[in-house]
């Protein structure tokens, strides 16, 4: 290796192998100019204020003015599309004081009635080590009482997935709360033992699993398990209007109106025979009509 | 946030507002424009404040601890994946479109699909799940098995950008089919996701980046390349939204419990969150020796505050750069200018602030007898005197009192006080309480508020050594109790170098290259180099400290394992018999060197 070469290799070595990482100067201290500096501020702006607004309490003096900043915005809009719709009312106001539960019985068609142990009142393994996202669910099912029917649905369905196809009659919902005691009542007794504390039960309304919408397993799950298809008309199917069944409502408005405003002019027609733009109502419904022709089209 | 504070928490009967709701509409809208235009004065504040560039190393971190807890709660997931997510569980995708498909279920119909191709669009910009079209088991656990490849993606750093976009679009197909299973955890991962797409977090500790240097300096780069620096505003806004949370969930902590002590005694009571309930026992004792509403009044009051630690940052950045001389001077104009709008902001919260406990504030409620004017009066004058009297108290301090000043910008303003008593906060909910991955989640995202500088010295410190009692700074305590208390605070603060690793080398330009490669996976400067003749070009010879033995090949390799952060993985490989030769080989590969 001559010399020279040999100069060079140490040389690099040195930069590569010793000197301190290059640091990168790039364009100054800023990360943008002109242009994309004023874009990336109204973003951040626009989010920032949304984000203010959107955790903020629209209640008392500033009801009005939080709202009309959301108008404004269209924060909720903004919020949901970006997956950042929040509340932290995380043990607020104050942490629950009382342990809920709710016991989830089944009635099945030769009328016993069976507990399917979805509480977990007396059944957690401890110490608690492993998220049980299902008793967090059992609690919401009474906080939030909209739940208890499609869980109770569920449940109909599910009880017909696993016992061939056939659904139970009824699901019967009680709801059972311990209450924590005052920390002055434990520190008497240096503690409590939870189970050991009063079990209050107040049975919920139930539901039928032949009426409750979508409480029964649908053709398309049966026949992956190879079970009977149900009844004609025996789903309970929910209320859903898609733009599907809008277009297809409005060509029947429309074809309603072209009906009625047909007699009309055939009672008129010895006076207005021919003339054509003798209907301007019944023009605009049928330029209404063209502009979802697509789905008129569609429909027929 | 103050109109949060404004805002009367507590139900109570209605109230006729009417007669102010407009001044009080106009005071509000008047202190947004005079925040705005306090920005149009100061540009250059706006311009420190989010359009700086950054050291990536914090977000790389960031995604690569963050991107875990992600995949942590997908895979806690799995046993609740059929309940939840396909047509054998809860739902029936109709029945979930209905409740939660936001617009989906009027723009798509299950027959005929999407209206046109505008609704696809409009579909996405509403609440999206791809489960709300279909969510048989296949189906679904295809869109897990994918999700979980993003997220992995994600977190190694392949196709950052993509990887981190695809990740919140497969991750909020989940959150979006139904809320019924969320915690508080969940809400945090999915609001941070979206921030992390506006991120450019793969320009540190990703496999892109290592790539791209890679590439450069095997071209004839004459020093190790750069990480590119990358835009602050993605990481400023994630520090905003921590904050945004405690201080909401401090503020709507508004019930008697958190007043009269009680709440931490309960929510360590309660069966769905108790680790054992044993438990109870020590929160009833810790409760009697007033522990646990000393700790209850700490969390609402820390929880609230916690935009003071956002203050505190601004602060100590504006001090730094006053005494560097780098703090941009402005014409006096605009500086008395800013100040008179943040006056006017401070004067419209005091305005509405008053209104509202006129209003509300019931005469014989309080232990003092006031009138609802007087109460009024107070409101306004505590509002307008507060900011006074804190920049008044600082300005003091800075003036006349350095050492204290001093005391209040380390402290009081630091990072250590805030996020310190937050990582012991969430550790103790962790050991008492089961909440999910809300503490890993939440720890996780304190990350966005390090700097380059301080993620480094973490490295730094995990690499190093304590230093020995009489070594170096660390002080020789006398024997006793007090030295055994503080040993273990010596033993993390009094620290030095450890002894490197030594790495033999050909002296040809292309050894040089391959070996300087392993200098972009030494975070805690651990290597040496030396030049070594009897080294065969593309091969490397290892020296680890205390031991002569000259480790090569796949040896060296393993040798490099633990001293190489990005190669951790791999280490209970090397325990392993039959596996240990591979890791060692993984490891030379990675360097194309031998």
């Amino acid at each position: 290796m001559s010399r020279p070469s040999h100069d060079g290799t140490t040389r690099l070595a040195d930069a590569l192998l010793r000197a301190p990482p290059a640091e990168d100067v790039g364009d100054g201290p800023w990360a943008y100019r002109g242009w994309a500096a004023l874009l990336v501020s109204l973003f951040v702006l626009y989010h920032t204020v949304a984000l203010l607004q959107h955790t903020t309490p629209a209640s008392g003096l500033s009801e009005r003015f939080n709202r009309r900043l959301a108008e404004l915005l269209r924060s909720g809009a903004y919020m949901r599309a970006t997956s950042s719709v929040q509340s932290w009312a995380m043990f607020a106001p104050n942490p629950h004081r009382t342990n809920m539960f709710l016991q989830v019985r089944v009635v099945t068609q030769a009328g016993e009635e069976i507990d399917l142990l979805h509480d977990i009142y007396g059944r957690r393994d401890y110490p608690y080590f492993f998220y049980d996202r299902m008793g967090k669910i059992n609690r919401r099912l009474l906080e939030q009482e909209r739940y208890q029917s499609p869980y109770a649905a569920w449940v109909c369905r599910e009880w017909a997935r696993t016992h061939g196809g056939e659904p139970p009659v009824r699901v019967n919902f009680t709801k059972m709360w311990t209450k924590v005691p005052h920390p002055s009542k434990a520190i008497e007794t240096m503690g409590f033992d939870p189970f050991e504390l009063k079990l209050y039960k107040e049975d919920l309304k139930g539901f039928d699993c032949a009426t409750t919408p979508h409480a029964q397993l649908p053709d398309q799950i049966r026949a992956r398990y190879g079970f009977a298809p149900l009844p004609a008309g025996s789903f309970v199917e929910v209320d859903t209007t898609s733009w599907r069944e809008r277009a297809a409502a409005r060509a029947k408005i429309l074809e309603r109106r072209r009906a009625v405003d047909g007699k009309r002019k055939r009672d008129v027609a010895p006076v207005e025979d021919g003339d054509e733009p003798a209907l301007p109502a019944e023009g605009g419904g049928n330029e209404g009509g063209a502009e979802v022709g697509g789905a008129d089209g569609g429909g027929d | 946030m103050l109109a949060a504070l404004l805002a009367p928490a507590a139900k109570g009967p209605a109230i006729d507002l009417s007669a102010h709701m407009s001044l009080a509409t106009g005071a509000l809208w008047l202190g947004l424009g005079c925040a705005l235009a306090f920005f149009l004065v100061r540009p250059e504040l706006w311009r420190r404040l989010w359009l700086e560039r950054v050291d990536p190393r914090p977000a790389g971190l960031l995604r690569i601890v963050y991107g875990v807890v992600v995949l942590w709660t997908l895979l806690d997931l799995i046993p609740l994946l059929r309940f939840l997510f396909t047509d054998e569980g809860l739902w029936l995708p109709a029945m979930a479109r209905k409740n939660y498909g936001g617009e989906l279920r009027r723009l798509w119909d299950p027959e005929h699909g999407f209206e046109s191709w505008w609704s696809v669009v409009q579909a996405l910009w509403a609440k999206f799940s791809l489960f709300h079209l279909r969510a048989d088991p296949a189906f679904v656990w295809a869109v897990f098995g994918l999700t979980c490849a993003s997220v992995t993606a994600m977190i190694l750093g392949i196709k950052t950008r993509l990887s981190t976009l695809l990740s919140w679009f497969l991750v909020n197909t989940f959150y979006s089919y139904s809320p019924v299973f969320y915690s508080g955890g969940d809400t945090v991962l999915r609001v941070f996701l979206f921030l992390g797409v506006l991120t450019r977090w793969g320009e540190a500790y990703a496999l892109d980046t290592w790539w791209r240097r890679r590439r450069e300096l095997l071209a004839g780069s004459v020093v190790v390349p750069a990480l590119r620096q990358i835009p602050a505003w993605p990481l400023r806004l994630m520090m905003l939204q921590l904050a945004i949370i405690y201080c909401a969930t401090g503020a709507l902590k508004s019930g008697l419990t958190w007043f009269d002590g009680t709440a931490l005694f309960y929510a360590l009571s309660l069966d769905h969150f108790y680790r054992h309930p044993f438990q109870i026992q020590v929160a009833t004792f810790l409760h009697m020796i007033g522990f646990l509403p000393l700790s209850t009044w700490v969390t609402k009051a820390w929880e609230t505050l916690f935009p003071l630690a956002l203050v505190g940052l601004a602060l100590r950045r504006c001090e730094r750069e006053l005494s560097e001389g780098t703090w941009p001077k402005v014409q006096a104009w605009r500086r008395w200018s800013s100040y008179a709008l943040i006056a006017a902001i401070v004067g419209a919260l005091a305005y509405v602030g008053g209104l509202t406990a006129w209003y509300y504030y019931s005469p014989g409620e309080g232990p003092v007898q006031l009138s609802r004017a007087q109460a009024q009066a107070l409101v306004v004058a505590g509002v307008l005197a507060f900011p006074a009297l804190l920049v008044g108290s600082y300005l003091w301090l800075r003036a006349r009192r350095p050492r204290a000043h001093a005391w209040v910008l380390r402290w009081l303003c630091g990072k250590r006080l805030w996020l310190g008593v937050g990582v012991i906060m969430h550790l103790v909910i962790d050991v008492a309480m089961n909440v999910g991955t809300f503490v890993q989640v939440m720890l996780a995202v304190y990350i966005a508020w390090l700097s380059g500088a301080e993620v480094e010295a973490v490295w730094r410190t995990l690499m190093s050594r304590p230093l020995a009692e009489g070594e170096g700074a660390r002080p020789r305590r006398k024997p006793g109790w007090k030295a055994s208390l503080l040993r273990p605070l010596d033993r993390l603060r009094y620290r030095g170098p450890r002894a490197p690793y030594v790495v033999h080398h050909a002296a040809d330009e292309a050894s040089i290259r391959r070996v300087a490669l392993l200098r972009m996976w030494d975070l805690g400067a651990r290597l040496q180099f030396a030049a070594d003749p009897s080294v065969p070009a593309g091969a490397l010879v290892v020296t680890a400290p205390g031991d002569a033995t000259r480790h090569a090949g796949a040896a060296a390799g393993r040798a490099l394992v633990p001293i190489l952060p990005g190669f951790w993985w791999l280490y209970p490989w090397c325990l392993a018999p039959g596996l240990r030769t591979l890791a060692g080989r993984a490891v030379l590969r990675t360097f194309e060197l031998r």
